[in-house]
């Protein structure tokens, strides 16, 4: 059961009841990635969304003549992905890892389908997602003051 | 340590005059600079407390003191340029002469924090103020349950004391995270706010003392969020920057509510300060 052992640390499973537990199991995999590996592309489909469970993940955009700019990072127990729930369904940023890192991956369209079956399961899981959505928002808010820079 | 520090009235406003020994670049627009006492005379202070610094024909603001408690004989500033007096601090170079009044203001609760874990959270020049009790933590850290780093910085480039933070990260007495708000694939940190590192930290909210010192936002945020992780308000101390005039509490330049900062801070609870820290007009 390898949902089982990350419910306490893993903001997206914590709360979870043993059925959705149980219902969410068989559509996950172990998931592993080595330091530069891609994860997944800016634009493309958002068919797999992970929990990672070791090592750290780049959130990357592609600037026309400024390189590569990291907006966040993300480390254990965080959610990877938060457009999977919400047409079109498409990431909007490029993933990669940074370090080796590990993680449990989930059949996005699996687990849409199972959301609108179960209802216990479904206002779980997009009340999850809206609350990191909301966690990212406010931390983006706060960097977008630039709080950092110095006036003259 | 308290009682050598106390700075005569008759004293306080006569500055004593200072040679700087040693000027460094943290950042472009950002110096360490080195001070002495030309007689070789030793300079107490608390982490925490700042130093009033004149640039003859210039001008005197206050500065926190950024050196180890342990050597007293270095006195320690790291400075920004964003004004007049402070674009002539950074112009200083080594055998230039300043007056410096001091030390003043209150310090870190070192004191209160024995026994528990010890959570420092800074963004920005805000690890200055901090660095001594840093130095000064890591000096006894038996006393502590354990000590833990949280230091944000605009981009890698802003970050300050990269030899302390290599030595730092280093060392198996206190845990450090580095975060920046945006970055290139060289960067080897986390890129986000402060408050995303602090579920990463293992403390016991109700055993742990908290040193905050940054934007006024962020120490808000940090705050907050501490608050909801179980940390108790008085458990939870901020610096404050005002703008210090007499640093002794005659002139009221730096009044904040009911406060003079230069005597009743610049370090207190977030239990005095919460509610003024979301009012724009103080």
């Amino acid at each position: 059961m390898r949902l089982e052992s990350l419910r306490e640390q893993t903001p997206f499973l914590a709360g979870l009841s043993d059925q959705a537990i149980g219902l969410l199991e068989p559509v996950t995999a172990d998931a592993g990635f080595a330091a530069g590996e891609l994860i997944f592309e800016e634009d493309g489909p958002a068919d797999t969304f992970y929990v990672i469970t070791s090592g750290k993940v780049a959130l990357e955009i592609e600037l026309p003549s400024r390189g590569t700019s990291v907006v966040e990072t993300l480390g254990p127990g965080s959610l990877l992905g938060v457009s999977w729930p919400f047409p079109p369904a498409r990431w909007n940023w490029r993933a990669r890892a940074v370090d080796t890192t590990s993680a449990i991956a989930f059949d996005a369209s699996a687990v849409r389908g199972l959301c609108v079956a179960n209802q216990e399961l479904g206002a779980h899981v997009y009340r999850s997602v809206a609350a990191e959505a909301v966690r990212r928002l406010h931390a983006t808010r706060i960097r977008l003051l630039d709080l950092y820079g110095s006036e003259r | 340590m308290t009682s050598q520090l106390v700075v005569h009235p008759d004293e306080a406003m006569l500055p004593r005059s200072f040679r700087l020994v040693d000027k460094s670049y943290e950042t472009a627009d950002t110096v360490t600079l080195i001070f002495e006492d030309p007689d070789g005379a030793p300079l107490a202070f608390e982490p925490g407390q700042f130093m009033m610094i004149y640039v003859f024909g210039v001008g005197e603001i206050p500065i926190s003191i950024a050196g180890n408690p342990h050597l007293p004989h270095d006195l320690v500033h790291t400075v920004r340029a964003v004004g007049a007096v402070t674009d002539a601090l950074c112009a200083l170079r080594p055998g230039d002469m300043v007056g410096i009044r001091g030390p003043f203001g209150t310090s870190w609760p070192l004191e209160q924090a024995v026994g528990r874990d010890l959570v420092i959270v800074t963004g920005g020049i805000g690890l200055a103020p901090l660095r001594p009790a840093v130095l000064e933590a890591l000096n006894r850290n038996a006393d502590f349950n354990s000590i833990a780093l949280v230091y944000g910085a605009r981009t890698p480039g802003d970050l300050l004391y990269r030899d302390d933070l290599l030595g730092w990260v280093s060392t198996p007495e206190m845990r450090v995270e580095v975060t920046v708000d945006r970055a290139g694939t060289d960067w080897w940190g986390d890129v986000g706010l402060v408050t995303g590192l602090i579920p990463r930290l293992d403390f016991e909210p109700v055993n742990t003392s908290v040193f905050v010192c940054g934007p006024e936002v962020m120490m808000r945020v940090v705050a907050r969020d501490l608050r909801d992780r179980g940390v108790p308000a008085d458990h939870i101390s901020l610096s404050i920057e005002r703008n210090m005039k007499c640093a002794i509490g005659f002139c009221g330049h730096c009044q904040y509510g009911s406060d003079f900062v230069c005597r009743t801070g610049p370090v207190g609870s977030y239990e005095r300060f919460e509610q003024r820290l979301r009012v724009s007009e103080i």
